[in-house]
């Protein structure tokens, strides 16, 4: 596993706890043990709590035009990470990492959303992933050094 | 200067500011915990505290990241063992026969996710993100982030009335220690708790928050008591950080979902 990829894991895994304290338990919908990449156009961002959803329109292997469903934490989590309801727009291309549905619907739980451009937009508890790890490493420096 | 009246002049000019200060903090008037309050600062200890958090995980967790062996473990690998710990070491002891019945509860079970159902006290007190505290001089009016709930707590001490329901944040009277906000809490109806477990109407607790030196955060420690699902009572803490720039948005557009599956159909 890559680096950031273990990040983005343990925060997740530290800061969802999923069924521990999400208003709307994510496991009875999500499957956290496999992630699926989509990229299309955004036609809808609502930016609400208890969770926001982006509508994004994707074009299959076929041709074939699907409408996904994007849910994501809620305005009063997002807002914490400086999100506000015009950080994603209608009409830009992203591409969408997440957690499928366990029916396998067109819906997913997002874990990663990359710009055109090639940014990510950060979801709240990645810089609290980076902190922590930086603090864990100067422990480790910290005792290393004493010993 | 001999040792004698340097201690003389220590004593002098710290007395009074030590009556000034106990005086002080005696008549506490709670504005020291009124404000905004967030998720709490970006430390693992914090972190650990950013739902709940017990001494015994978060001992266990220090431990885990003590141990050299750990090192190359991934971090999610090391809270997860301490939330484990905690689960089986602590809390699961205290539960009592009735309430191990049906724990641990699946998640598809719980009112909230299946017909968007407002937390119960047990677990809105804990619950993330945003709190404001605002204070009376009859009550304190708490608002949370999640459900945007609202709590009144009296400060003047007045019972429930006698044909009072439990409810589902239940009747809380508080008073000042010094500076700690003491609140007593009970009528809460039957619901959920965060420790998989559910809890009866019988169910109280004591909240004691106190907002450290720094005044960058805020601490609760609450103990949970019900003799129905608890053998002994449970301390649960947690962390908020000082968040003045933040707001609380509605919370107004909750679906229950239109797809799930129970955790027995689950891959």
């Amino acid at each position: 596993m890559k680096p950031r990829q273990t990040l983005l894991l343990g925060l997740l895994t530290l800061i969802s706890a999923e069924g521990v304290y999400s208003h709307h338990a994510r496991s009875p919908v999500y499957d956290a043990s496999r992630s699926v990449t989509v990229e299309g156009l955004v036609t809808e961002f609502n930016f609400y709590n208890p969770h926001a959803m982006i509508s994004l329109d994707v074009t299959d292997d076929t041709g074939k035009l699907v409408k996904w469903s994007i849910e994501l934490p809620g305005r009063l989590n997002l807002t914490v990470g400086g999100w506000t309801d015009d950080s994603v727009t209608v009409g830009e291309r992203v591409a969408i990492t997440g957690n499928p549905t366990y029916t396998g619907s067109s819906g997913m739980w997002l874990e990663r959303l990359i710009r055109a451009d090639g940014s990510e937009l950060l979801l709240p508890g990645t810089e609290r992933s980076n902190a922590l790890e930086d603090e864990r490493r100067r422990r480790i420096e910290e005792r290393d050094q004493q010993n | 200067m001999t040792r004698r009246p340097l201690f003389l002049s220590i004593v002098i000019i710290q007395l009074p500011l030590l009556c000034v200060s106990t005086l002080a903090r005696a008549q506490s008037d709670g504005s020291h915990l009124e404000g905004m309050w967030s998720d709490p600062p970006r430390t693992l200890a914090d972190s650990q505290c950013y739902v709940y958090c017990t001494d015994a995980g978060l001992s266990r967790l220090e431990e885990l990241l003590d141990d050299p062996a750990n090192d190359d473990r991934p971090l999610n690998e090391l809270t997860r063992a301490a939330g484990g710990y905690q689960r089986e070491q602590y809390f699961r002891p205290r539960f009592t026969a009735a309430a191990l019945e049906n724990y641990p509860r699946d998640p598809a079970d719980d009112p909230g996710f299946l017909y968007c159902e407002p937390w119960g006290f047990a677990k809105q007190i804990f619950s993330p993100h945003q709190l404001e505290i605002r204070h009376f001089d009859d009550r304190i009016e708490m608002r949370y982030g999640e459900w945007e709930a609202r709590r009144t707590v009296y400060l003047d001490g007045r019972a429930a009335p006698d044909d009072y329901a439990p409810s589902l944040l239940g009747w809380s009277v508080g008073h000042y220690e010094g500076d700690t906000l003491v609140i007593e809490t009970s009528s809460v109806r039957g619901n959920l708790t965060f420790m998989g477990i559910e809890h009866s109407d019988q169910l109280t607790a004591v909240e004691r928050y106190t907002r450290p030196d720094d005044g960058q955060r805020l601490l609760l420690s609450a103990t949970l008591d019900d003799p129905w699902g608890l053998k002994q009572p449970v301390v649960m803490k947690k962390v908020w950080s000082w968040a003045p720039e933040q707001e609380i948005s509605p919370y107004e557009d909750c679906k229950p979902p239109t797809e799930f599956s129970r955790r027995e159909d689950r891959p």
